[in-house]
């Protein structure tokens, strides 16, 4: 009866499986078996030898790190800024989502999606340079500053505002694209849902409340937890542009350390280590929404 | 600049590392000489390529007069194994060493990859190449600094790999000051350091480009202060102090330039210069390619460089006409004889790979472009070709796509430049024959002289020589006393040079007190600076 | 006659305005990179360029017209988006289907879900990448492009989620008509999740266009590059600390801001042109409307 059952699941679930054969090949072609040089982080790695071959330095590299002078500070301003990020990321593609939304005009709202995801594609070499002309002491908003009988502001210079400028900027560069799926998110919400909450009376408010939220909140979470897992990653290429000696108290991120520590050497060995504890905390960090997800809201969120 | 070429090089770190399978396959060249002599003979290289290179028509980066001039003479079949460009090629090569298959012959490694292929046993040991195969004058060259470079190459006493030398007599940071400026304000030519700051006073408050607009600035350097172009290295130099170098003390011992006292002097002047808004308020967040543009754009008028610094300012002559530089000796401070300090006499290095049956065909191909540059038929017009061709008005040159190189030495180049710069002087190129290199800055010189022609960079260059021979000459260099890497610079070397700009940047701009500098000397010791101080003397 | 002002009409308008002023502020820097690509050098140089071209001059362009790099590297990254996004798009949707079935309904979902996860945790790093690469002989060729990449572990968590909001009754009056997974798959839930496709479609397109990264890596000849790596190599700027006096004279032929402004702009054109035409795939309430009527 039993064997029965198992082969009639079988037979059921195989086409399942049959499916999934294209990832699977890929990700152990491109993934699992690369993956193994992780070992890497537990070696003094140089050159190929084969497989374990390199000297064993047990946690060595994680203690290098961490004896990195600053690398309290570093880990305090790497995750700091990335949680401004993660959040605001989050927030501000969403409304304005809603808010596109709420307009009228078909064209237009194109015109200013198209529009709004153009700093995506700019790279932060690119960006990097309009930006700091944008903030110097003589760019365009010091400019404004002053024709409102204000001092100019170092944005770039001061420790109190350069995370401020990170977050700004990388939100600025980023919303328009992540915009792009809340938008398609709100397609699948069903109009019937709409309409019933017009006869029952419901304003705009209460309808975006009430039917709009609900109905996304799926890719809300899913995008939520999937962003936990670059807690430790605060935008290399963004800091690295932007960084000078007079922010480094406040802008030094781990990133930039590791590849302060690798300069012009190739110091792989290190590289995964770090590599590794970031897997791992976000490995940690994704695993738990996902259960809470599951337990308290019963939703699976992959 | 190197902030982004760093970019790439991170990005391959952060993305980690380590292997998968074992194809330690080097394709060896089997097909070899001994048994059928008409059998081309395989070279696999790595090589880097710049946009700008150009080739005669119907040649490519891959079939170029070198490589056939090679398969004729050596019966040799070169083949790029892999392309780079120029500011990815270092990131390549280390993945390629990573990955444990590096080519046939590895072309300009620098000294920690050189290290790396070493360590790992990929090398071949060329001690009795060399003694066997290479000519007088390749031998010649390559010990003209008195050994500093084949030293470095020589690792446990067998020659590892062949140095591809330089000539260090380039690379003093010269004082550029835009003469046209100096000339309507009717200043004379700054003397002194404190001629200097007059100067550099009077280049932001009388506004020397006569548009009755105050945008212009004091003296021009960039936040990586110590760059080839818009550096502060000549100031320093001015006080006796020789930034990230390696300096050989009275005693024979090694030190570091950075954390000498006259640093400390020189840094006082420059934050007594950025209080008075002599510099740029924002010089911290500009990097090189933005303050060379602003040099160019007729910002600033004063700014310390190498002798090549015109060939990146000229590009504003279009809307500047009347811009003219005029390089100088770096001005002391006290009167005294200013000392420059300039960099090893290796650029980097060639290596053969351990599993390459011809490892002799490295040292011969380095005697056939020494032969060909620096040997007596180097000015024969079918010789010249390999070096140079004509492509409408332009001369293209196209020596650097030989697979092995080396510059002259400092003497040499020395002599050369005294015969051009005669040879400019009298109009006279007549001596011209004598000397081994920068013999294609005449024409140019003279057409621009003579009002004709575009030789305006090239001219200024020369002018530049000029000031470098008779300013510094050979004596007056200071080259780095040591040129490899011990094992704490590899870890360290970095956080530590990143430390020096931000405290020096600090207390330049204010805010850091000036005493900030004794701090920062004993923690450089502290962070690990002493020891690679130790290290490095141990090792002599 | 209706110009009462109520709530809702202020409303409209101070978000139509903030909206308006959102995409300026995300145009400004291309229509800055534009403004220069159009000016003369040493305008650029002097620092008078912001948001019209100052000297107008079309050098730029007729100077990228002269080199044959651009548009042989424009060539590959055609190719590589298209073959790219299509393996892409495959994976992800026969990969999604799957894995958006209940657990009782797939015993081995959770299984397979974390085992694509892990992949986009942990990673071993580019020189293990590199060295399987050059051991499946894919190194310098197409493939390698397109196939790692095919797999797009976050896409298809995206296209699961998508997949879950379709209503089961669908699938089960499918199911009782005899159809079989393959059918459900491409009759039922592709003309459903036609935003999410499109969505996911130009998520892939713009990766693919964007990617610079692998292209440097395991491109060994440099006319292979795709135009991102290309074009990263021309805006990322020169090491002035290794220039030796016989390179000087090509210091004069790096290429000038305006020649950079240009190969963005040409190289940012075509990738804008997509989304407008993925666009109309988004239209709100297409899915379930479609399917009632």
């Amino acid at each position: 009866m039993r064997a029965l059952h198992l082969k009639s699941r079988f037979r059921h679930e195989l086409p399942y499986h049959l499916f999934l054969i294209p990832g699977i090949i890929l990700a152990v072609l491109f993934c699992y078996i690369p993956m193994m040089g992780i070992v890497m982080a537990f070696q003094n790695f140089s050159v190929f030898k084969g497989w374990l071959a390199g000297p064993w330095v047990g946690m060595d590299n994680f203690q290098y790190i961490i004896s990195m002078p600053r690398f309290g500070q570093v880990m305090y301003n790497t995750i700091y800024i990335s949680i401004l990020k993660i959040v605001f990321s989050l927030i501000v593609p969403i409304v304005v989502a809603l808010l596109l939304n709420e307009m009228h005009g078909q064209k237009l709202k194109r015109v200013l999606q198209t529009a709004m995801y153009l700093p995506y594609f700019l790279s932060w070499v690119v960006l990097g340079g309009i930006i700091l002309d944008v903030l110097s002491l003589e760019g365009v908003i010091n400019s404004l500053i002053q024709a409102f009988g204000g001092e100019p502001v170092g944005f770039l210079s001061s420790n109190r505002l350069f995370p401020g400028v990170l977050v700004t900027t990388e939100v600025w560069k980023n919303f328009g694209f992540n915009t792009i799926i809340y938008m398609a998110a709100l397609t699948s919400i069903n109009p019937d849902l709409y309409e019933a909450a017009m006869i029952d009376g419901a304003s705009r408010w209460r309808q975006i409340w009430h039917v709009t939220l609900p109905g996304i909140r799926p890719t809300i979470i899913l995008l939520a937890t999937l962003s936990l897992g670059n807690v430790l990653n605060a935008g290399f290429e963004q800091v690295f542009m932007l960084l000078n000696p007079l922010v480094v108290d406040s802008g030094d991120i781990l990133d930039t350390l590791v590849y302060r520590l690798a300069f012009n050497q190739a110091q792989y060995s290190v590289a995964t280590a770090v590599g590794l504890f970031k897997s791992m905390v976000s490995g940690v960090l994704i695993s738990v929404s996902y259960y809470m997800a599951y337990k308290f809201a019963d939703y699976r969120i992959f | 600049m190197r902030k982004i070429a760093a970019l790439s090089i991170s990005t391959v770190l952060l993305a980690l590392t380590a292997c998968s399978s074992p194809s330690n396959t080097n394709t060896q060249d089997t097909a070899s000489s001994s048994a059928d002599p008409k059998q081309p003979i395989d070279l696999r290289v790595g090589r880097y390529s710049l946009p700008t290179w150009g080739y005669p028509a119907g040649d490519d980066f891959a079939n170029n007069i070198w490589y056939r001039h090679y398969a004729d003479k050596f019966n040799l079949n070169v083949i790029h194994e892999w392309t780079a460009l120029q500011n990815e090629y270092n990131e390549k090569l280390n993945i390629v060493i990573a990955s444990g298959s590096i080519p046939d012959i590895v072309i300009e490694a620098s000294t920690n990859q050189l290290e790396t292929m070493v360590k790992a046993g990929m090398t071949a040991d060329l001690t009795d190449v060399f003694e066997e195969h290479a000519s007088d004058l390749t031998k010649e060259i390559l010990t003209g600094d008195g050994g500093l470079a084949m030293d470095s190459a020589t690792f446990d006493g067998k020659l590892m790999a062949l140095p591809y030398t330089t000539s260090v007599i380039y690379e003093p940071s010269l004082l550029w000051v835009r003469q046209d400026w100096l000339d309507k304000l009717n200043l004379p030519v700054p003397k002194t350091i404190d001629d200097v700051i007059a100067v550099a006073k009077a280049f932001k408050e009388q506004d020397p480009d006569g548009n009755g607009i105050d945008d212009t600035g004091g003296l021009a350097f960039s936040n990586w202060l110590f760059d080839g172009i818009t550096s502060t290295t000549g100031f320093f130099n001015g006080y006796h102090a020789y930034p990230q170098s390696w300096l050989k003390g009275d005693d024979g011992k090694i030190t570091y330039g950075s954390v000498q006292p006259e640093m400390k002097n020189a840094l006082a002047k420059l934050r007594e210069m950025y209080q008075a808004g002599l510099i740029d308020p924002e010089f911290g967040m500009k990097d090189t390619t933005k303050v060379t543009e602003e040099v160019s754009g007729g910002k600033y008028g004063i700014s310390y460089g190498r002798c090549w610094n015109v060939y990146m300012y000229g590009t504003g002559l279009e809307g500047q006409p009347d811009m003219v530089w005029t390089p100088l000796a770096a001005p002391s401070a006290d009167g005294e004889d200013v000392f420059a300090n300039v960099g090893t006499t290796v650029v980097s290095y060639y290596a053969v790979n351990k599993d390459y049956k011809h490892p002799e065909i490295l040292v011969q191909l380095l005697n056939d472009y020494n032969e060909m540059a620096y040997g007596p038929n180097r000015n024969d017009p079918e010789v010249k070709k390999f070096f140079a061709f004509e492509k409408g008005q332009t001369i293209v040159e196209q020596g650097h796509l030989s697979l092995a190189r080396t510059l002259t030495t400092d003497d040499a180049t020395v002599k050369s430049l005294e015969y051009l710069i005669e040879a400019i002087e009298k109009r006279d190129p007549s001596k011209l024959d004598q000397a081994l290199t920068e013999t294609g800055k005449y024409e140019p010189s003279v057409a621009y002289l003579d009002g004709k022609g575009t030789g305006y960079m090239e001219y200024h260059q020369v002018k530049a020589f000029k000031t470098i021979v008779e300013g510094y000459g050979t004596d007056h260099l200071i080259p780095q006393a040591y040129g490899g890497t011990t094992e704490t610079m590899l870890n360290k070397m970095g956080i530590l040079g990143d430390y020096e700009r931000e405290i020096f940047t600090k207390i330049i701009m204010g805010a850091e007190p000036i005493d900030a500098f004794d701090t920062f000397v004993s923690e450089w010791h502290k962070l690990g600076g002493q020891q690679i101080l130790d290290e490095i003397n141990a090792s002599l | 006659m209706k110009y009462r002002l109520n709530g809702s009409t202020v409303f409209a308008v101070f978000n139509k305005v903030f909206l308006i002023l959102l995409g300026i502020l995300c145009i400004a820097p291309i229509v800055n990179t534009l403004a220069i690509s159009f000016s003369s050098a040493s305008a650029v140089a002097m620092g008078k360029v912001r948001f019209f071209p100052s000297d107008f001059s079309l050098d730029a362009y007729k100077f990228i017209a002269t080199r044959p790099e651009f548009l042989r590297s424009l060539g590959v990254a055609v190719i590589r988006v298209l073959v790219g996004s299509a393996l892409q798009m495959l994976v992800t949707f026969i990969s999604a289907y799957p894995l958006s079935r209940e657990n009782r309904d797939f015993s081995m979902r959770t299984f397979y879900v974390w085992f694509f996860m892990f992949t986009i945790l942990f990673s071993g790093g580019i020189v293990p990448l590199y060295m399987q690469v050059k051991s499946l002989h894919m190194l310098d060729t197409m493939m390698v492009l397109v196939l790692p990449t095919a797999l797009a572990v976050f896409n298809i968590v995206l296209m699961i989620n998508f997949f879950r909001g379709l209503p089961r009754e669908l699938d089960e009056s499918f199911r009782i008509d005899g159809a079989g997974h393959w059918t459900i798959l491409w009759r039922l839930y592709f003309p459903l999740s036609l935003p999410a496709f499109a969505t996911i479609l130009l998520l892939a397109m713009v990766g693919h266009w964007n990617s610079w990264f692998d292209g440097m890596i395991f491109m060994n000849q440099t006319e292979n590059y795709p135009l991102a790596t290309y074009l990263r190599s021309i805006i990322v700027s020169f090491d002035f600390s290794n220039v030796r006096s016989e390179d000087a004279a090509l210091l004069a032929s790096i290429s000038p801001r305006t020649t950079k402004s240009a190969q963005i702009i040409l190289a940012t054109l075509p990738i804008l042109c997509v989304y407008p035409f993925l666009q109309r795939y988004f239209v709100s309430g297409l899915v379930l409307g479609s399917v009632k009527g």
